[in-house]
């Protein structure tokens, strides 16, 4: 049977939107036709930046597809399925062996990936100068109010950098 | 002002935070300073990457970076001063080319319908609607708008007689397709997976279609839900002995 909590998540709206969203994104990335040139342009070229290229290029292209049908992709949820793109991207990488990505690379990778967004954003008149200066604005924000919280998590990277182990395959959801 | 342009980046904003790194791992501070790195850089006009290129050896500014980047707001300032001109983009043509191709074709029986209805109603809508055609394959529950779908294709697949390799296939891609609807439900209902349909199946076979399902289940589900997932799918497939990512990788090294 299944426990009420996992119904109470099944039957919670935006869930099912982002699951939704993200199953598609990663049908793109699993479909065995296509993830072994993923892998093979991650590789070949700058990580970081084709990484930040591919997850850009599933957005739009989900996004196009929700604009057919007349549906809007929530904006809110746009940072948070990057993020798990990126991570089941670098997952594929990582896995593969021959590079590795780690966490800050990933942040780096996010930071491109949000970077182009923007840019595109700013090109296109979707966003004006003056409120993306609003946004860096409110990002820093935010970023002072969590403070004490990024100190506790920032003291780690400051350590010699190492590669993330991987999490072991075939295991539990983690 | 485009009328809800603020709106959206507020939203944007208002979602980092907690949810975003642990959606991957990343501690929240990197998130923000990437994103305030991000943001600065495309309003000044500079390029991080670029700035990474130029300040030297790939690694260790890579590593400089993301130390900045843990820090917080430094971020914005070292990855927009440190970046230059637009470098060049890695060329994904060929890859958005056969992503799009390949999307277009479908996967077959069981994915082919579902490609075309991807957002042509609510979420889940379309699939509900597949409901009746479930009493295809066992009768059992129909709550379950992803195990609806699943019946569904079920109910398509065992009128085709397909082979064993083919009722492989289409089981994974069912099971997949399940998620999608259900999330959290998928771990319970890829036990099941209609008795008719599996007894077509020798008992390895069914393992590793579980187990295949499984992995790519799990790319579908969000840390909430996949934590709650652990409860209800671990003990089946525990025992699991090969991972899809394993497997997809002895595929892409052939």
């Amino acid at each position: 049977m299944i426990e009420p909590q996992v119904e109470q998540e099944q039957g919670n709206p935006q869930q099912q939107t982002f699951d939704h969203l993200l199953a598609k994104a990663m049908k793109l990335i699993y479909n065995d036709k296509i993830n072994a040139q993923l892998i093979k342009t991650i590789k070949t070229g700058e990580p970081v930046q084709a990484i930040g290229n591919i997850v850009l290029t599933v957005i739009e292209k989900l996004e196009t597809s929700a604009a057919k049908s007349n549906k809007q992709i929530p904006q809110e949820m746009l940072p948070d399925l990057a993020l798990s793109l990126i991570a089941q991207l670098v997952e594929l990488v990582n896995a593969d062996g021959e590079i590795q990505i780690d966490e800050k690379k990933q942040s780096l990778i996010f930071s491109y990936a949000v970077q182009e967004y923007m840019k595109k954003g700013i090109a296109s008149g979707k966003i004006t100068q003056e409120e993306a200066q609003q946004a860096l604005e409110s990002l820093k924000q935010k970023q002072t109010e969590t403070a004490p919280q990024q100190a506790q998590q920032a003291q780690p990277v400051t350590q010699p950098q190492q590669v993330p182990q991987q999490q072991p395959t075939g295991g539990l959801l983690t | 002002m485009p009328a809800g342009a603020i709106g959206a980046i507020g939203s944007f904003i208002g979602s980092l935070g907690a949810s975003a790194g642990v959606a991957t791992g990343i501690a929240t501070g990197m998130v923000y300073g990437a994103a305030i790195g991000g943001v600065s850089a495309a309003i000044s006009g500079d390029n991080i990457l670029e700035g990474m290129f130029k300040g030297g050896a790939i690694g260790g500014v890579t590593g400089g970076i993301g130390n900045v980047l843990s820090s917080g707001a430094k971020a914005a300032a070292t990855a927009a001063e440190a970046g230059a001109s637009a470098s060049g983009v890695t060329s994904t043509g060929g890859l958005e080319g056969t992503m799009f191709a390949a999307e277009s074709a479908g996967t077959g029986l069981t994915t082919g319908g579902l490609e075309g209805t991807m957002f042509a109603g609510d979420v889940g809508g379309n699939i509900i609607n597949a409901a009746p055609a479930a009493e295809l394959v066992n009768g059992s529950s129909i709550n379950n708008p992803g195990l609806s779908m699943f019946q569904k294709n079920a109910g398509l697949l065992k009128q085709t007689n397909p082979t064993k390799g083919e009722m492989f296939d289409k089981l994974i891609h069912g099971a997949t397709n399940m998620s999608e609807g259900s999330g959290a439900f998928w771990g319970h209902t890829v036990g099941e997976l209609g008795q008719g349909l599996m007894g077509k199946m020798s008992a390895d076979a069914q393992r590793e279609a579980e187990e295949l399902a499984y992995q790519r289940s799990r790319k579908h589900i969000s840390p909430e839900v996949g934590t709650a997932l652990n409860r209800v799918s671990a003990p089946r497939l525990v025992s699991a002995p090969l991972s899809y990512r394993e497997k997809l990788l002895a595929r892409g090294q052939a």
